[in-house]
């Protein structure tokens, strides 16, 4: 199934454009021959050219290196967010699912009371109290996104709890724990794996946002969102130093996007229609 | 085998009880074959469900079911549902593409229904998951176990599932509407199978289904429900060609009248609804032949010949 997903020739396209930033962006930073923090005055707001392929910025640090440590502080941060969203989510969609009853009431109840606040007043406020910074934007976000991931992951668990096809493994003598580890949860897994490559861009954006507004990382380091922040205020006239940083923003966003979009289809077994005749 | 006396099965809703099968009664031995017919709704399935001790812990039950040296099924603890499960019972189910789990191979769910019901392990339930494949008709069992049940027929996802009911060697063996989903020659070729098993292992089985003509060529005994009760009971022939309840004849005038090509006749009316019934006859707003007693109570048992009818037209004897 993911071979046939490959053979698509955008979603291969988006994988190693995606491998690229990962390889480039912890890599980078070491075989680059600009520091992404080093100044340079005598070179600032310098439009792009053979030394500084991507210009610089006002204190002439290199646009570039700064955009592979940006990706770097971007990528971690939406990797941690979304390997919390995923596992919680998991974890909480998947007891409430299989336990029903009063012990899913109360933790459908939580979720319901976390679904009603806006989820950035919940980021904003949390990373105020934790102190800006790359951890605790990432649990914060964390902490957000796993809402909707463990609606999502009950409502798939309860789907599949109540198909012929675990009512008949459950009649062939299959116990509880055999029923879930084999049965159920597996067939969440596509879900679960889709929703993960989903979150990565939501994650990447909303930090971006959280960077926009002050809330981000903080300097001399720089996230994308960072970066596009500065640039923003220097728009009207260095354009590039906000356009490249977009720029890299929409690419991994929308790879990420299409990605996740190529695994929903590859792999999504109410997408095959499986699920589908009872 | 099977002793079933007096089953009764209601739920409660909004404090009201409310009755689903009412007075079921009949017992099955090795060898034999029950089969259970009436319309959707009537309560075949809840039958099956009983005997697989499903209900136990959502519905209200009364009565007795024992088998296979249980004295009574809706007392017994989830262990001992379990262990029937595993040992005793089978259960070939209607749906057989969606009741196979999509994301794993025939050959690791068979040989997991085999070391849950035997015990065996690694090769020994791989040689016997093999073995059973070629039992139920597959002559190359190890591209069977190395596909998935997408890639399979309806015919074979059902043969498939007939080698996991008959994996722990059952005594009885439940088939609710088993041929359902399939096309006339897959159903003719399960239902040979489900013969052959038969005779081989000598377990009862009880076959849920609507097509009556199977349910003649098939069963021993055949038992018709309307409305949540038995209305007729006994040898598969005589229910079929000598008709005494007529619900069973409208049904059987029905059957017959599409296997001649004619156009039916038959009047039906819709049985009446579940939480609104009078004290008569469940069967008397479609009956013709209905006289003063229907409307006061409804009737019991009684014998006649091998038979067993629910009607107040045979209270007493035969017909007058």
């Amino acid at each position: 199934m993911l071979i046939r997903a490959l053979k698509n020739k955008l979603v291969l396209v988006c994988l190693i454009l995606i491998g690229l930033y990962v390889v480039v962006s912890i890599g980078g930073t070491f075989f680059f021959q600009f520091e992404p923090n080093s100044q340079d005055l005598l070179q600032a707001n310098t439009g792009p050219d053979a030394a500084h392929w991507l210009g610089t910025d006002y204190l002439g640090r290199d646009l570039l290196a700064r955009i592979i440590y940006g990706s770097r502080i971007s990528l971690t941060i939406a990797f941690f967010a979304t390997l919390i969203n995923v596992t919680v989510g998991f974890l909480v969609g998947s007891v409430s699912g299989l336990l029903g009853g009063l012990a899913d009431r109360l933790l459908i109840g939580l979720v319901d009371i976390f679904w009603c606040v806006p989820p950035f007043l919940i980021v904003v406020m949390l990373t105020v109290v934790l102190e800006p910074g790359v951890k605790n934007i990432f649990i914060a976000l964390g902490l957000v996104l796993w809402i909707p991931t463990a609606r999502l992951i009950r409502g798939e668990v309860r789907v599949i709890r109540n198909a012929p096809f675990v009512k008949f493994a459950r009649l062939n003598g299959a116990g509880s724990f055999k029923l879930m580890m084999r049965h159920i949860l597996p067939i969440c897994l596509p879900v679960l794996l889709t929703t993960a490559a989903f979150s990565i861009p939501d994650a990447i954006m909303a930090e971006a946002f959280l960077s926009i507004v002050g809330l981000g990382v903080q300097a001399p380091n720089a996230s994308l969102g960072v970066l596009i922040s500065d640039g923003l205020q220097s728009f009207r006239v260095y354009p590039w130093q906000w356009l490249f940083p977009v720029l890299s923003l929409i690419v991994l966003v929308l790879c990420f996007n299409i990605l996740g979009d190529a695994l929903h289809k590859a792999y999504s077994y109410r997408a095959k229609g499986l699920l589908e005749h009872d | 085998m099977i002793e079933v006396t007096d089953l009764c099965i209601s739920i409660r809703k909004n404090k009201a009880v409310l009755s689903l099968l009412k007075d079921v009664r009949f017992s099955l031995g090795p060898g034999e074959t029950l089969g259970i017919t009436g319309e959707s709704g009537s309560g075949k399935s809840l039958v099956t469900y009983a005997l697989l001790g499903l209900l136990n812990r959502t519905a209200i039950l009364t009565g007795n079911i024992a088998l296979c040296g249980c004295r009574n099924l809706l007392k017994a603890g989830r262990q001992e549902i379990h262990q029937l499960r595993r040992q005793k019972i089978g259960y070939v189910p209607q749906n057989p593409q969606g009741s196979l789990t999509p994301t794993l191979s025939i050959g690791a769910q068979l040989k997991e229904v085999v070391a849950v019901k035997t015990g065996l392990r690694r090769k020994s339930a791989a040689n016997c998951a093999a073995d059973l494949l070629v039992k139920v008709g597959f002559s190359e069992p190890g591209q069977i176990l190395r596909s998935f049940p997408h890639q399979l027929s309806g015919g074979m996802c059902q043969r498939v599932a007939v080698a996991m009911a008959i994996a722990g060697g059952p005594e009885i063996l439940l088939a609710d509407e088993p041929t359902s989903s399939l096309d006339l020659l897959s159903k003719n070729e399960i239902m040979t199978l489900l013969g052959k098993v038969q005779e081989e292992y000598n377990f009862a089985m009880v076959l849920v289904t609507h097509d009556l003509g199977l349910a003649l060529k098939y069963c021993d005994t055949l038992a018709v429900f309307y409305s949540g009760r038995l209305v007729e009971m006994g040898e598969a022939g005589e229910v079929c060609f000598s008709p005494r309840h007529p619900y069973t004849k409208n049904l059987f005038g029905c059957f017959f009248c599409e296997v001649k090509g004619r156009e039916s006749t038959v009047f039906d009316a819709e049985p009446p609804v579940l939480y609104d019934r009078l004290p008569g006859c469940r069967y008397i707003a479609g009956c013709h032949e209905r006289i003063a007693a229907c409307e006061l109570k409804e009737p019991a048992f009684t014998r006649i010949g091998s038979s067993q009818v629910a009607c107040w037209l045979y209270e007493g004897g035969e017909n007058k």
